[in-house]
């Protein structure tokens, strides 16, 4: 065998190996992505059947089932009208969206620093909306968009003090967590203080808001979420990959060709005003931004965005329909009840959480 | 001169870490086509010459020019895909798999977003070319140190840049594992990969790239061919260790003996 035919036959072998190795790159990416398919539409089923069980058990309101298609629409007659189109449904549709605004921000955010506990809830964003939204209840005395623009303006003020803060002599996710639970901790005393001002009515109202709850939903505030949550998407979309490689740390992304500090940027943008608008109308759910990121990953092995978005929708829809409807404690704020769920969750996670992460 | 045009310069290079200078006025060529290694003791200024070669940390004064042109002119992308770069001791995601990591390299490649089916090809060539064609489908996390540091270059690889940079790959590796990757290296530099390494081990470096660089307190004190280079002063002066240096009885290469306080 002569030399010319020698290298020939080894760059065929090589061609032949690689195209083999293709294959089976290819026929592992499709059965990893075959149960994801799946149980994705696992977690879309509950969705579905959480959004039914509001519309037919939530409240005390008794309204026959052949009453329900007319009313959904709007075109039943007036007490199934007003339970179902004006109660109901916009309130399933404010768990829908706000659990998957809380999903969305929670993983986006647990993603950009690497850290499971840099989620709104956690890192003092929330505590921020809290104060924002208590000083305008007490200190205006007024309702409605009003405070809801002061839990926007204090989550956005409550984030930028927490990353300038942790941003000074380099970033570092642990840095932030520490120091956001610091944010969170003078925007709760602030909140408590401008509670001892209050009259008893104000501070039942602000209590409920804080605890976070899903009633007295509007169909006003359901077009502004289900815009941001449109948007929001659009924008996870774009810039998803960047988020992948940020996951590898701030040098090899950059390496990899992705702007760093653009992209961090970029996400805390999208990430903090979510929390907020999600926060602002149902007051700060406790736990959906911290707990469906992970299960998303539990449950489908790799996850992103999406998955996390439906699996936060999930959990709050079944959150709101035990917090109507369990026995014993129903009906009580929505937030009770992903409290009760959401801090065992946390506990779990960081027992189980890998120590160099 | 055609050869010089797809080197790194530095040029009159300044850089550190926030208020700490570490490089000052640092000047540097690299020699196209071939492996250099960037010795010295620790602290030494080594990683930040590659960061700031990498356009990974920013130059206070000076310039690094990547094929002729400023590199910080450069848009990111473009940047990626001419030079690739591993850091030290980089650290995978949680329960991401050897494909999808390797993958990782295809970044600066994308257009809007979407992978092609040249991507497969490329992340297979990478994977069989650093020997981790078997392990595509494990989870990083379950990967020896050895096998990672395979994983690694082949996902800088995927990256296919005619210029790769790498901080100490042969860290807390095993002799044979250590010898792979440099093998691997060599195998590269024969495709036409221009190399610059990060190095602690003096004799591996001698041994296997075409220039060594020494350096100490963020200057270079001589650059040149191993040979010429790699002395008993130079090592004195540099590690600030007494050394001999004898001739390696198989390649004549010189090999440094270090001697510490009590051998003869």
């Amino acid at each position: 065998m002569t030399a010319a035919t020698e290298a020939s036959t080894a760059g065929r072998d090589a061609e032949d190996a690689v195209a083999h190795l293709v294959a089976g790159l290819r026929a592992e990416r499709r059965s990893v992505r075959r149960r994801p398919a799946v149980t994705l539409a696992g977690v879309g089923a509950v969705v579905l059947i959480g959004f039914c069980a509001e519309i037919l058990v939530g409240g005390t309101a008794d309204i026959g089932l052949a009453e329900i298609p007319g009313a959904l629409v709007g075109q039943g007659s007036g007490l199934a009208d007003f339970v179902i189109f004006e109660t109901r449904l916009p309130r399933a549709l404010t768990a829908l969206l706000v659990g998957a605004l809380f999903g969305l921000s929670g993983v986006v955010c647990q993603r950009l620093f690497s850290n499971v506990l840099a989620t709104p809830d956690i890192i003092g964003v929330s505590a921020g909306a809290s104060a924002g939204a208590v000083a305008v209840l007490v200190g205006a005395g007024v309702g409605g968009l009003a405070v809801q623009a002061g839990a926007v303006l204090g989550a956005v003020a409550a984030a930028a003090l927490i990353f300038g803060l942790s941003r000074r002599g380099g970033a570092s996710t642990y840095r932030l967590v520490l120091v956001g639970i610091g944010v969170g901790a003078c925007c709760s005393a602030i909140t408590s203080y401008l509670l001892t001002f209050a009259d008893s009515t104000t501070s039942t109202r602000a209590m409920r808001w804080m605890i976070g709850s899903l009633a007295g939903a509007r169909w006003d505030e359901v077009v502004v979420l289900a815009v941001v949550l449109g948007a929001a998407m659009a924008a996870v979309l774009l810039i998803g990959p960047d988020l992948e490689t940020l996951r590898l740390g701030d040098l090899l992304s950059a390496a990899l060709g992705t702007r760093v500090q653009a992209a961090r940027v970029g996400v805390l943008l999208l990430g903090a005003p979510l929390a907020a608008i999600a926060t602002s109308v149902a007051g700060p759910v406790a736990f959906i931004a911290l707990v469906a990121g992970p299960i998303a990953a539990r449950l489908l092995a790799r996850s992103g965005p999406l998955p996390a978005a439906l699996v936060g929708a999930a959990v709050l829809l079944l959150a709101d329909v035990a917090a109507q409807t369990a026995p014993y404690v129903s009906p009580v704020p929505t937030g009770v009840l992903t409290g009760l769920i959401g801090a065992p969750v946390l506990v779990l996670l960081l027992l189980h959480r890998k120590a160099d992460a | 001169m055609t050869a010089l045009l797809r080197a790194v310069f530095a040029q009159r290079l300044t850089a550190g870490h926030g208020d700490h200078v570490v490089l000052e006025g640092l000047d540097l060529a690299v020699p196209d086509g071939k492996i250099t290694a960037l010795i010295g003791p620790n602290g030494c200024g080594k990683s930040t010459l590659l960061g700031t070669l990498a356009r990974l940390l920013p130059a206070r004064g000076g310039s690094v020019l990547l094929d002729g042109a400023d590199i910080h002119a450069l848009p990111t992308r473009e940047v990626a895909r001419r030079l690739g770069m591993l850091p030290q001791a980089p650290v995978a995601p949680e329960g991401i798999t050897v494909a999808e990591l390797v993958r990782r390299g295809r970044h600066p490649h994308r257009r809007f977003g979407a992978r092609t089916a040249d991507d497969d090809r490329v992340v297979a060539g990478a994977l069989l070319r650093s020997g981790a064609a078997d392990l595509a489908a494990r989870a990083v996390d379950t990967l020896s140190g050895g096998q990672r540091q395979r994983v690694w270059i082949a996902m800088a690889l995927a990256q296919e840049t005619p210029l790769l940079l790498l901080d100490e790959p042969t860290s807390y590796l095993d002799i044979a594992h250590q010898v792979e990757v440099l093998d691997l290296l060599v195998d590269l530099n024969a495709a036409g990969t221009t190399i610059v390494v990060v190095m602690h081990d003096l004799n591996q470096a001698v041994r296997y790239a075409h220039t060594i660089v020494a350096m100490k307190d963020g200057q270079i004190v001589a650059a040149g061919p191993p040979a010429d280079v790699v002395t008993a002063e130079l090592v004195a002066d540099v590690f600030g260790v007494r050394a001999r240096v004898i001739h390696d009885p198989d390649t004549a290469a010189p090999l440094v003996l270090a001697r510490g306080r009590h051998d003869v």
